[in-house]
């Protein structure tokens, strides 16, 4: 893997969508800003604002570094460098990755990290480790259809498929018994539903990101 | 294999809908190599494939001495490649593209680059999103050729543009083969384009590379011969002769191996040879595929 040039590209992309980064940085800032103010209303726009800027982010890097520049006839100019399509996927999931968790981190752990200080609302934190786990599942499958399908469409329908699916997420904990009592605890209560689905979250993005390799590796054509 | 910028040997490639067979391409390095074929005829699978973006499924590809697809990396370095289809960034600049190629390419020719900029009247602050389709091509060729590339691999890069920006380029690839060691592969519909720069012509058809030799022996073995028959003579089978096309008492017989023997030979039947002409590469073009399809579909 030619490590310099992988470094470039990814640079390239997060250049490329600057605007975006910024956005979510600065709309992630203040979020969590109002979060830490504990000032009730406040403080659940605040949450709400941060998990909503960490979709957006989730959705709108990979449909800007994979997905448009597919659509808008980029990649020949990508591909005519001397890399390969190991390399450009390398790029491709670093950039994302990265640029992902960069803000994703940031926000998630100060959300979290401002409940947990507080000391009264201890109860709130394994939901929202879920709620703040789904859009990085839903990322990280977003990229790897977005990177192996090289379609719009099959994108689109797997950001669709993911929006239904933290409905689901959020039906399936509602009907855990004593579940939404937990809430109100002053200690986090870590449910075996809960432990599940985090796992299941964290399975989804460890799958994605290395199936997305296995199939680039085996795809004979690629424009 | 040295001197060979190109060679590929038994390429083939099979699609559902389309097969590229038993591909068999060289091209010595300091020539450029017009490559000619109607649309879906696989130019741009074979194009692909010199640049290890499609893998063959069969035989060999050597590019610049590298074995492909398994060397592409280290052929691309010296590969400068643009297609009618490729697009550079919308919303960046033509300054930023020049800075993001200069970075990862040290042979970055930053003078030739700029005398690039004056010469296809280009603005390095404007944004691609505002350039018309004649500068997005060439700010594109600038960011190749300012890479001084030993391969210029180049898809239908005129297709769409106006005549004086057409000859802009033109005139730019033909000074570009002042050095001897380059070699351009240039695929067009623009058969025009492709006489006027190419030493090497390659026609391929259906998946299938039906003549390949240089310029100048194509435009001496293909002629038109114009004939009056006289009541009750028919035209001779003649060797060479692939076409004839008869109305009436006037003929027209095209053939792809011209000797200068042939009018007599039609003189001697009590033939009278009304003109020879030589043809265009267009009209070569035209008939070699149609005479190509015919020997096939036969």
């Amino acid at each position: 893997m030619n490590r310099s040039l992988v470094l470039r590209l990814v640079l390239k992309d997060w250049y490329l969508s600057r605007a975006t980064l910024g956005i979510v940085a600065v709309v992630g800032a203040l979020s969590v800003g109002s979060l830490y103010l504990r000032h009730g209303l406040t403080s659940w726009l605040g949450m709400f604002a941060a998990l909503m800027a960490t979709i957006f982010l989730g959705v709108l890097l990979p449909q800007q570094t994979i997905v448009n520049e597919r659509k808008r006839q980029n990649v020949a100019f990508v591909m005519s460098l001397p890399i390969s399509v190991w390399d450009y996927t390398a790029a491709k999931i670093l950039c994302n990755l990265a640029g992902f968790l960069l803000l994703w981190l940031p926000i998630v752990v100060g959300m979290i990290g401002t409940v947990a200080s507080a000391g009264t609302f201890g109860g709130l934190i394994p939901l929202m480790l879920v709620a703040a786990l789904a859009p990085f599942a839903g990322f990280a499958l977003f990229v790897s259809v977005a990177i192996v399908a090289e379609s719009e469409t099959w994108a689109m329908t797997t950001m669709a498929a993911c929006n239904v699916s933290y409905s689901l997420v959020w039906i399936f904990l509602a009907r855990v018994p004593g579940l939404l009592g937990d809430l109100a605890s002053p200690v986090a209560v870590w449910r075996p539903q809960i432990v599940s689905t985090v796992a299941v979250e964290a399975t989804v993005v460890v799958l994605s990101l290395v199936l997305t390799f296995y199939l680039q590796s085996k795809k004979t054509d690629f424009i | 294999m040295s001197d060979l910028a190109v060679r590929l040997e038994g390429v083939g490639k099979d699609y559902r809908h389309f097969s590229l067979s038993d591909v068999a391409l060289e091209i010595p390095s300091g020539q450029i190599m017009g490559f000619i074929g109607p649309n879906g005829a696989g130019k741009s699978t074979t194009i692909r494939i010199l640049l290890g973006l499609v893998h063959q499924d069969r035989g060999e590809v050597r590019v610049l001495g590298h074995r492909l697809p398994a060397e592409q990396v280290a052929a691309k370095w010296d590969v400068g490649f643009a297609s009618e289809d490729m697009r550079l960034y919308d919303s960046a600049t033509l300054d930023w593209h020049m800075g993001f190629i200069r970075s990862i390419f040290p042979g970055w020719d930053e003078g030739y680059a700029r005398v690039l900029l004056r010469r296809f009247d280009l603005r390095p602050e404007q944004r691609i999103k505002g350039l018309s389709h004649g500068q997005r091509v060439k700010a594109t060729l600038l960011l190749v050729l300012a890479r001084r590339p030993r391969l210029l691999v180049l898809d239908e890069p005129t297709t769409g543009l106006d005549p004086v920006v057409r000859h802009e380029l033109l005139r730019e690839l033909a000074d570009v083969m002042n050095d001897d060691r380059r070699s351009i592969l240039f695929s067009s519909h623009n058969t025009q384009d492709i006489e006027q720069i190419c030493d090497q012509i390659t026609f391929i058809d259906r998946g299938r590379i039906i003549e390949s030799r240089d310029k100048e022996t194509f435009l001496e073995r293909w002629r038109r011969i114009r004939v009056e028959l006289p009541g009750g003579i028919q035209l001779p089978p003649l060797p060479g002769i692939i076409d004839v096309r008869q109305d009436g008492r006037l003929a027209v017989a095209t053939t792809n191996a011209y000797d200068t023997r042939l009018p007599g030979a039609y003189e001697a039947a009590g033939i009278r040879v009304q003109a020879v002409e030589s043809m265009t590469l267009e009209e070569i073009f035209v008939t070699n595929v149609q005479h190509s399809r015919e020997g096939a579909d036969a």
